[in-house]
C-alpha cells in the first residue's frame, strides 16, 4: 500500500451523525462555562482594582485621623494605588493580546507565547512591583503606629515589633515563593512546549 | 450561505460587509473606537447574538467531519476525543459571531478546531482528571451495526490515525490538511505559513507519514 491508497482510505471516512441533538447541551455549556467565566473575570478585575482603592481609602482615613503626624500614610496610599494601577494596566494589556478567534495556528501560538512571556516577566519581577511596595507600605504603617504609641503600649516593645515585622516578611516571602513556583511549574513548561511547536512549524529541515 | 463581500464601492469607499445573520459588519480599516468595542464585548458577554446559532448549525451540517478528524488525530483516549470535540464545538459556537465571511467557512473551522486541539493537549492532563470514565463515549461510538467491510475499513483507518498520532503535532496538523485535499494556499492560510514553507514542511511530513505507514503495511502483509 502506498500513500495514495491511504489517502483513499482517509477520504472514504463516513461523516459523523448530525449535531442537532447537542445544540441544547452546547448552549447550556456555553452559558455555564464561557459566559460565566467571562463574567467571573470581569468581576475579578473590578474587585482587584477596587480592593486597592478600598485599602488606600482606609489607610488614607487612618492617616487623616492621626493628623499631621500621619503624613507617612500618604506614602502608603501612593504605594497601594501604584500597585493597583499596575494591576489594572496589566489586565488591559492582557485583554488586548487576546487573538482573533479565526487566527491562524501560528498567530495563535504567537499570541499565547506573548501572553505567557508577559506572565513570566511579571512573575519574575513580582518582588519589585508587588511584594516590595506592599511590604514597604506595611513597614511604614507599623513604624508610624509604633512611633505614636504610648511608652507602655505593646507597639513599643522591640521584641514584639521585631517578631511582627518578621511575620510580615515571612508572609511576603511565602507569596513570592508561591509565584516563583507557579512560574517554574506552569508557565515555563508551557512556554517550552509552545516554542517547540512554533519551531517545528517553522522548521525547514527535512531531517 | 452567500459569500459576503467588502469590495470598494463608488468613489473607492469600502462598503460595509453585508452579513445576513449579523447585519452590517465594518471592514477592518474602519475599526470602532475602543469604548464601543468594549461595550460590544460586554454586550456579547452578557447576551450573545442569537443569530450565530443558525450559522453554527450550517457549519455542523456541512463540516462536522472536520472536527471528528482533528479530534481523532489529537485525542489520547475515547473520553478525551468526546471532550475535545465538544470543546471544538464550543469554540466554534462562541466564535461564530466573529465570523465575517471573508474566509471560507471550512478554513475558519479548520483554524478554530486545530487551535483548540493544539492547545487542548497542553492542558489535557488537567482535563482528563475531571472526565468521568466512559462519559460521552457512547455518543461518539454511535453508528449502528457495522458490516465486515466497514469494520476492515475502520481498522485500516484506525491504523492511519495511529500513524498520524505518532507524529509531532505540527506535522500532524499539516498531514491532516493534506489528506483532506486542501491546497498549499489554504494550508498556508490556516497555519500562517507561506506557501513555499508549506511545501517544504509537507514534504517532510509526508515522508514521516509514509515511513510510519510502511511499518503498518508490512505488518498487514
Amino acid at each position: 500500500m502506498n500513500l495514495n491508497d491511504w489517502e483513499f482510505i482517509w477520504r472514504r471516512q463516513e461523516p459523523p451523525e448530525g449535531v442537532d441533538a447537542d445544540i441544547e447541551r452546547l448552549r447550556e455549556s456555553f452559558d455555564v462555562s464561557h459566559r460565566r467565566l467571562e463574567r467571573a473575570l470581569l468581576v475579578r478585575d473590578v474587585s482587584e482594582s477596587l480592593a486597592g482603592v478600598f485599602a488606600a481609602a482606609v489607610m488614607g482615613a487612618f492617616g487623616w485621623h492621626m493628623g499631621r503626624s500621619g503624613w507617612p500614610f500618604i506614602l502608603v496610599v501612593a504605594l497601594i494605588l501604584g500597585v493597583s494601577a499596575f494591576f489594572v494596566r496589566e489586565r488591559i494589556r492582557t485583554r488586548r493580546i487576546k487573538p482573533d478567534p479565526g487566527a491562524s495556528v501560528l498567530e495563535k501560538v504567537d499570541s499565547d507565547l506573548q501572553l505567557l512571556r508577559r506572565s513570566r516577566k511579571l512573575l519574575a519581577t513580582i518582588a519589585v512591583w508587588y511584594i516590595a511596595p506592599l511590604f514597604l507600605s506595611e513597614l511604614i504603617v507599623v513604624v508610624t503606629i509604633a512611633s505614636h504609641a504610648k511608652p507602655w503600649d505593646l507597639q513599643r516593645d522591640p521584641v514584639f515589633m521585631g517578631v511582627f515585622i518578621l511575620f510580615l516578611a515571612a508572609v511576603n516571602a511565602w507569596a513570592w515563593d508561591l509565584n516563583r513556583r507557579a512560574l517554574r511549574k506552569r508557565i515555563e513548561p508551557r512556554i517550552a512546549e509552545l516554542e517547540k511547536l512554533r519551531g517545528d512549524l517553522l522548521s525547514t529541515s527535512v531531517e | 450561505m452567500p459569500i459576503l463581500s467588502g469590495a470598494p464601492g463608488p468613489g473607492g469607499r469600502v462598503a460595509p460587509i453585508q452579513n445576513p445573520l449579523f447585519g452590517n459588519i465594518q471592514p477592518a480599516a474602519c475599526k470602532k473606537p475602543v469604548r464601543k468595542r468594549v461595550a460590544r464585548h460586554l454586550i456579547q458577554v452578557m447576551r450573545p447574538d442569537p443569530g450565530h446559532e443558525l450559522l453554527f448549525k450550517e457549519w455542523m451540517a456541512e463540516h462536522r467531519s472536520i472536527l471528528r478528524k482533528i479530534a481523532r488525530s489529537f485525542a489520547r483516549s475515547e473520553a478525551d476525543l468526546a471532550d475535545m470535540e465538544q470543546e471544538m464545538m464550543l469554540q466554534l459556537w462562541s466564535s461564530a459571531s466573529s465570523f465575517s465571511g471573508r474566509a471560507k467557512a471550512s478554513t475558519w473551522i479548520y483554524k478554530v478546531s486545530l487551535n483548540t486541539a493544539l492547545m487542548w493537549r497542553r492542558s489535557s492532563g488537567r482535563r482528563e482528571e475531571r472526565i468521568e470514565p466512559g462519559a460521552s463515549v457512547s455518543r461518539v461510538a454511535e453508528g449502528g451495526p457495522t458490516p465486515a467491510d466497514k469494520a476492515a475499513h475502520e481498522e485500516l483507518l484506525e491504523r492511519l490515525y495511529g500513524a498520524i498520532r505518532s507524529m509531532p503535532e505540527s506535522d500532524r496538523a499539516l498531514v491532516l490538511l493534506m489528506l483532506d485535499g486542501l491546497s498549499y494556499r489554504e494550508i498556508g492560510e490556516i497555519t500562517g505559513l507561506t506557501e513555499n514553507h508549506v511545501g517544504v514542511a509537507l514534504n517532510r511530513a509526508r515522508a514521516k507519514l509514509a515511513e510510519r505507514l510502511k511499518g503498518v503495511t508490512d505488518e498487514l502483509k
